[in-house]
């Protein structure tokens, strides 16, 4: 699926579209925990990676960026290590982690001769991870430095807004990247609670993806981190989100200079297990991916001076948007605006062009393919896929994508984007 | 020594091969026109090719080789330069040029599927391109000045121009800055282009599993029918010693405004993946160690642990030339005495040597290293060009590895007396990380 999020920052922007696993195992551990394996024969390369089903669809108006905040505090240390991130350093271990709307990522990549210390690591940390007030106030200025750095990113600042008006009652209208405000009041203890609710069996999902010998690994799962045990305890429900009787049309100032006005245009968009998904991947590709997609062909017809377009579409685990966002002179905003708009109408009127689909569903294969490629990219492909729905939807993808009927894409259209479900910003120079 | 391949003359056509070469599962194939052509086949469902194009920056005059590059995707006699993008992109695939100041790389990544077609179109650019003048001006100027090299740096260090004046200050890579000049005209770029972008001036570097045949075919006829090649000096493997190196350390300071120094060491290596520069390389490696690493102990002031102390550790290269750096952040206020502690430590390890355990982790970070390296076709296809141009003892990503796992505690330490004064120490204001 095309996420290609800014919430997922970190190494998630490769976890899109999605197929094959067609190799991969999935084995339940004695603790209900999933492990998901995955062997690359050729390479000497392992990269393990633990999916936590928490992010900022967890959190509330008092712990808004919590996850974030505990992401950055783990593996850091433990009742038995005092330096993590040195252990795993003496490995060579590539250590990235992530955060997104559903889930918290922690992945290792390294010389497949180190698998086994590696996952002693994790099986540590998930048991026994420590937390303190000398941890929490490094993490604190660490977040403060990159909230910083963020905030000079115009699209950072645009999704921020746009979330905040396209979900008034979903947790998804959080930026997982939290906020200075919120850090501030963060203690080791709040995430030390938010750890053990985030971190039990059922709620985790083990990838170990690259060289290894199946039978040693599974032994070594079952008799490590598949015995740990922590009580589970829900974090609160949420409600689902309510539609908007009305357009949401809104034009606000920005601070990023005078020759650029930015423009986005989003609507609701179906949840990942929504059969309706891939036939809004394929529409999220033709509209905005690339060059040559449709949006960067036409509109510069009406705006020759656009700076840049492109779509995305958030396949999350509750319904989530589509969004169209460009960059143009601040004199061009409105006939930019009014262009998207008039392409989204001709799609609910006609059917796309079949060489538009077919370039669509090449461009959505060859992104399956690219995410296959390494065992890193392979974890973080097949993980998100085992969090957030099952592991039969990846094998079956590819297979799906190439389905799509032009009538599907129509009635996607029909049914999603819609003139009352719309919410558009456009953000002129102050 | 060459072996003939049997197996890929076959697969390829006796006719296109004039010399073939296999070694470590890479095979090197000279086609007829002078073409190199490297292949790794390694299972992937994405497929990668570099072409190496020997020339670079300090080629022609200023901004003539970026201009050449630019213009080489900018159209042929059969597609212009949105049709040459779009058709590689509405594939899944992409395509890159960039110029550095020793040699030039284009870049082609593809699906397998989809491989062999868009390696058609980066033929094309490379035996058709037209040169188009309207490509000048849309440009409207290019860098000049060790810009590659330099802009690599500064991408790293953007407000330190301190150590690539300490590490090159013998070579434009050194240079504080690149400028744009709108010097470049028409003819001088067609002139260089007629000389430089030939056959047997470019090495084709292509991995993943593809169709060799028709690549190699693909690659014979690119330029058939074309004027025959001029007499030309022939292509040299094998790379310039690195230049002069000042003996003594020295430290730098630089102006900036970030509130906190950075502890850099840097280190310019010898010939990029030799043999000299392994145990080099694996130097770098144990100073810049998380856990007893000397750069760790300097920054850390003594305490107890390094946890939460910024660390990086990297390695750039071009064919004649590279360089480690690594860095720490002491705590505000720290630098000079964290670079007086280093520099005290530096001088008990010429004396003592490196310990046998911060040796291991320095050997485990390099085999992991070149392991996550080896999951990509990319990597695996630049590194087979660079071996070719090198003329490498190692043809592999796999080989190198195997090697650097041979490098001994007692290799490392008898060249440490070499290494260490060669190291630069900087602290680092303004780093801009």
């Amino acid at each position: 699926m095309k996420i290609n999020s800014l919430f997922a920052i970190l190494l998630l922007a490769g976890i899109t579209t999605a197929s094959a696993g067609d190799k991969s195992e999935a084995v339940t551990l004695p603790n209900g925990m999933t492990a998901i394996l995955h062997s690359f024969p050729h390479t000497n390369v392992t990269c393990v990676a633990l999916f936590a089903r928490a992010g900022s669809i967890c959190e509330t108006d008092s712990t808004a960026g919590i996850t974030r905040f505990m992401e950055k505090s783990l593996f850091r240390m433990t009742g038995s290590r005092r330096d993590v991130r040195a252990e795993l350093d003496s490995y060579g271990g590539d250590f990235q982690s992530g955060v997104n709307q559903d889930f918290a990522v922690f992945a290792v990549t390294a010389s497949g001769a180190f698998l086994f210390p590696i996952l002693d690591l994790f099986n540590d940390v998930v048991r026994d991870a420590r937390f303190n007030d000398s941890l929490a106030a490094d993490v604190r200025l660490e977040l403060t430095r990159r909230l910083e750095e963020e905030r000079k990113n115009p699209d950072v600042q645009i999704l921020s807004r746009y979330l905040s008006l396209a979900f008034r009652e979903h947790p998804y209208r959080f930026m997982p990247h939290g906020s200075a405000e919120g850090f501030r009041v963060l203690t080791a203890a709040d995430v030390r609670r938010h750890f053990e609710m985030a971190f039990v069996p059922r709620n985790l999902v083990l990838v170990v993806t690259g060289q290894f010998e199946r039978a040693g690994l599974i032994d070594r799962l079952k008799n490590g981190i598949g015995r740990f045990e922590r009580e589970s305890r829900a974090f609160s429900a949420w409600r689902p989100e309510s539609r908007h009787a009305a357009a949401v049309d809104v034009r606000e100032r920005h601070g990023f200079g005078p020759n650029v006005a930015f423009v986005t245009v989003g609507w609701p968009a179906p949840a990942v297990s929504d059969p309706a998904t891939v036939a809004m991947d394929v529409l999220v590709t033709a509209l905005g991916n690339g060059q040559s997609s449709r949006l960067n062909r036409q509109i510069r017809v009406s705006a020759p001076s656009l700076y840049s377009v492109w779509s995305e579409y958030r396949t999350p685990r509750d319904p989530g948007f589509i969004r169209i966002t460009a960059a143009c002179p601040p004199a061009d905003a409105d006939s930019v605006r009014s262009a998207i708009l008039r392409e989204v109408r001709i799609l609910q009127d006609d059917l796309m062009p079949e060489p538009e689909m077919a370039r669509a569903k090449r461009m959505l294969a060859a992104t399956e393919s690219f995410s296959r490629e390494g065992a890193t990219d392979y974890a973080n492909y097949i993980g998100y896929w085992a969090t957030m729905a099952d592991l039969d939807l990846a094998r079956q993808y590819v297979r799906r994508i190439r389905a799509v009927r032009q009538e599907d894409v129509r009635n996607t259209v029909r049914t999603f984007m819609t003139d009352e479900q719309r919410v558009s910003i456009i953000l002129m120079p102050e | 020594m060459k072996i003939r391949s049997i197996a890929l003359m076959t697969a390829a056509g006796a006719l296109i091969a004039t010399g073939c070469a296999r070694r470590s599962g890479v095979e090197t194939v000279v086609l007829e026109n002078g073409l190199r052509v490297v292949i790794t086949n390694i299972p992937s469902p994405v497929a990668a090719a570099v072409v190496w194009m020997d020339y670079g920056e300090r080629d022609g005059g200023p901004g003539v080789s970026r201009a050449v590059n630019r213009m080489l995707l900018g159209g042929t006699e059969i597609r212009n330069r949105n049709q040459i993008f779009r058709e590689i992109e509405s594939a899944g695939g992409w395509i890159g040029v960039e110029t550095g100041l020793t040699g030039s790389i284009m870049v082609l990544q593809a699906p397998a599927e989809e491989f062999t077609a868009c390696f058609a179109i980066l033929a094309e650019c490379l035996s058709r391109s037209t040169f188009d003048s309207t490509e000048l001006a849309a440009a409207g100027g290019f860098e000049e000045g060790g810009a590659g090299f330099a802009k690599i740096l500064r991408r790293k260090y953007r407000k330190d121009s301190a150590i690539r004046s300490v590490l090159f200050p013998d070579s434009p890579a050194g240079a504080a800055g690149a400028k744009k000049t709108r010097s470049v005209t028409a003819d001088s770029v067609a002139a260089f282009a007629a000389r430089h972008v030939r056959p047997e001036r470019m090495i084709v570097s292509i991995a993943g599993e593809c169709d060799c045949k028709a690549v190699l075919k693909t690659l014979n006829e690119a330029w058939r029918g074309r004027r025959a090649p001029e007499p030309f000096p022939a292509f040299e493997s094998g790379a310039a010693a690195p230049g002069p190196v000042p003996g003594t350390v020295r430290a730098s300071r630089s102006a900036g405004r970030n509130r906190r120094d950075s502890l850099v060491v840097a280190l310019r290596t010898s010939v990029p993946y030799g043999p000299d520069f392994l145990v080099e390389y694996l130097a770098g490696l144990a100073l810049s160690a998380k856990q007893d690493g000397l750069l760790a102990r300097a920054a850390s002031g003594g305490a107890a642990s390094a946890a939460g102390l910024e660390l990086d550790f990297y390695f750039q290269n071009e064919a004649d030339f590279g360089y480690w750096v690594a860095s720490a952040v002491p705590s505000a206020g720290r630098g000079p005495e964290a670079k007086r502690r280093l520099e005290e430590l530096l001088a008990e390890a010429q004396t003592n040597g490196i310990s046998e355990p911060v040796f291991t982790t320095a050997r485990r970070r390099l085999e992991s290293a070149f392991a996550i390296r080896s999951q990509y076709t990319l990597n695996h296809a630049y590194f087979g060009a660079l071996a070719e141009r090198l003329n490498l003892p190692y043809r592999s990503i796999f080989d190198i590895q195997k090697a650097a796992a041979s490098v001994t505690h007692e290799q490392l330490n008898g060249r440490l007396g070499d290494i260490l004064p060669r190291m630069r120490v900087i602290i680092s204001s303004g780093a801009g990380r």
